[in-house]
């Protein structure tokens, strides 16, 4: 017996939240919102929430575990037991872990962990809420994170996914498109370089169809990335106009403004 | 040159395009990529005209700036053994900045600046230090308190572990036990700030 899907796209091209095609899920990031780590951010894409945080570079122990050329960024990827409907054992699962290494890889050509030898960077990022696209979601504020901690970066990275969902290309999938539909591409990439660092496919499409898809994801990243770079600039102009207040400083000319 | 000017104190995120090799050069924050200036932190940019060098400014307030002990820098830490000829220090301040987790640095007793026979006399465990970093040679953070800024800022009675009061003749004395203990102390034992 095979289960009915339910209708995935409406007659006049309404996804089931409303969006159309080609639009990302309501995004709002924030940066800064843990006062104990070096860094922190906090990203929320529709229904998805994730929360990231950054300690490091610090001593790596035991020692032998340090690499002599360059820093160990050690990421973390972790589902809150009530991130999703059925509570999920709070134990790291074989996803978690696979997520945490794809996740690494994703970030650590943005980073210049050459910089720092013998040292560590931890990456922790706790989904406090799961609707589709939490790794992309995890890769954003993660990124975003470093970039707070002050972890010297080539460039931020951005990641969305774009996918197929009865029969039409379509960006930034929810849980249940993900669930219900033929392919999901997640995409991050370094925006300001125009560097690909995570691609992936689940599904089926034709090579036509993965390059549009692509090419989907690319602008949903664009879209994030303008968020983010917004997100820095508040808080670290917030910062400057209070320190400027506090010493009764002038504010600069022209500062802040990007 | 206005159109440089006004990029002082301009906003920028990492991966921002900030000019090109050919107008500045790299400072720390900025990185070069096929010939173009990027930001690599976030911050504000510091142009500096006269050697043409242009940076990334990071708001000191702000916690959190990737700092690492590197030859030069002035760090706060805690002596955690000390040996006959050696303190092993736990750094856990890098200038006025925290260290998210912590170093270790090593005190060789070549670089008391003081002759001394032993290190007993310097720091004993448990006492805050303040060194400078010499050299990272052969993995290991060389620390120096050959200088009277530098040396124990805060001591504690290896009796009673009561904090040491400094006296007027540079010796330390516990006002809880009595004891009377010798430190290699910096010119602000007991006022330095943490």
């Amino acid at each position: 017996m095979e289960l009915k899907k339910p209708p995935l796209i409406d007659d006049e091209g309404r996804r089931l939240d409303g969006r159309g095609p080609a639009e990302l899920r309501p995004l709002h990031i924030e940066v800064d919102v843990l006062a104990n780590a070096d860094g922190s951010a906090y990203v929320e894409q529709g229904n998805t929430k994730v929360l990231a945080a950054v300690y490091g570079p610090k001593e790596v122990h035991p020692r032998h575990l340090g690499l002599p050329d360059r820093a160990v960024l050690r990421c973390r990827y972790h589902m809150a037991p009530f991130s999703v409907k059925q509570r999920k054992s709070p134990a790291p699962s074989r996803r978690e872990i696979e997520l945490s290494k794809v996740i690494r890889e994703a970030l650590e050509p943005a980073l210049f962990l050459q910089h720092y030898p013998r040292t560590a960077i931890d990456v922790f990022i706790e989904v406090l809420q799961a609707d589709g696209g939490t790794r992309c979601a995890s890769i954003t504020a993660a990124s975003l994170a470093l970039a707070d901690a002050g972890i010297p970066m080539r460039d931020l990275v951005a990641a969305c996914a774009a996918g197929k969902i009865n029969g039409v290309l379509v960006l930034d999938l929810c849980d249940i498109e993900d669930k219900h539909g033929e392919a999901d591409v997640p995409l991050a990439m370094m925006p300001g370089l125009g560097r690909i660092t995570l691609l992936q496919m689940d599904g089926m499409l034709t090579p036509t169809e993965l390059k549009e898809c692509i090419m989907l994801a690319i602008e949903g990243c664009k879209q994030i990335y303008a968020a983010q770079k917004e997100a820095l600039r508040e808080r670290f102009v917030r910062i400057r106009k209070e320190v400027e207040e506090a010493e009764g400083l002038e504010p600069a000319e022209g500062g802040g403004e990007a | 040159m206005p159109s440089q000017l006004n990029k002082q104190g301009k906003f920028v995120v990492p991966g921002e395009k900030i000019g090109v090799i050919e107008e500045f050069l790299p400072g720390p924050g900025i990185y070069v990529d096929g010939g173009d200036l990027r930001a690599a932190n976030v911050g504000f940019l510091l142009l500096n005209l006269a050697e043409r060098k242009m940076s990334v400014f990071r708001p000191t307030r702000l916690k959190g700036a990737a700092c690492t002990p590197r030859p030069g820098s002035i760090v706060i830490g805690e002596t955690v053994s000390t040996q006959l000829t050696y303190c092993l220090i736990r750094i856990w301040m890098v200038g006025p900045r925290h260290l998210p987790g912590f170093f270790t640095g090593l005190l060789h007793i070549s670089n008391v600046g003081l002759r001394v026979k032993n290190m007993f006399n310097v720091a004993r465990p448990g006492d805050v230090v303040r060194a400078r970093v010499i050299s990272t040679k052969n993995r290991i953070r060389h620390l120096s308190i050959a200088n009277k800024k530098l040396g124990v800022i805060y001591a504690f009675c290896s009796q009673c572990g009561e904090l040491l009061r400094a006296r007027p003749d540079k010796k330390l004395v516990c006002d809880a036990c009595g004891s009377i203990e010798l430190r290699k102390l910096a010119s602000d034992y007991g006022r330095a700030l943490l």
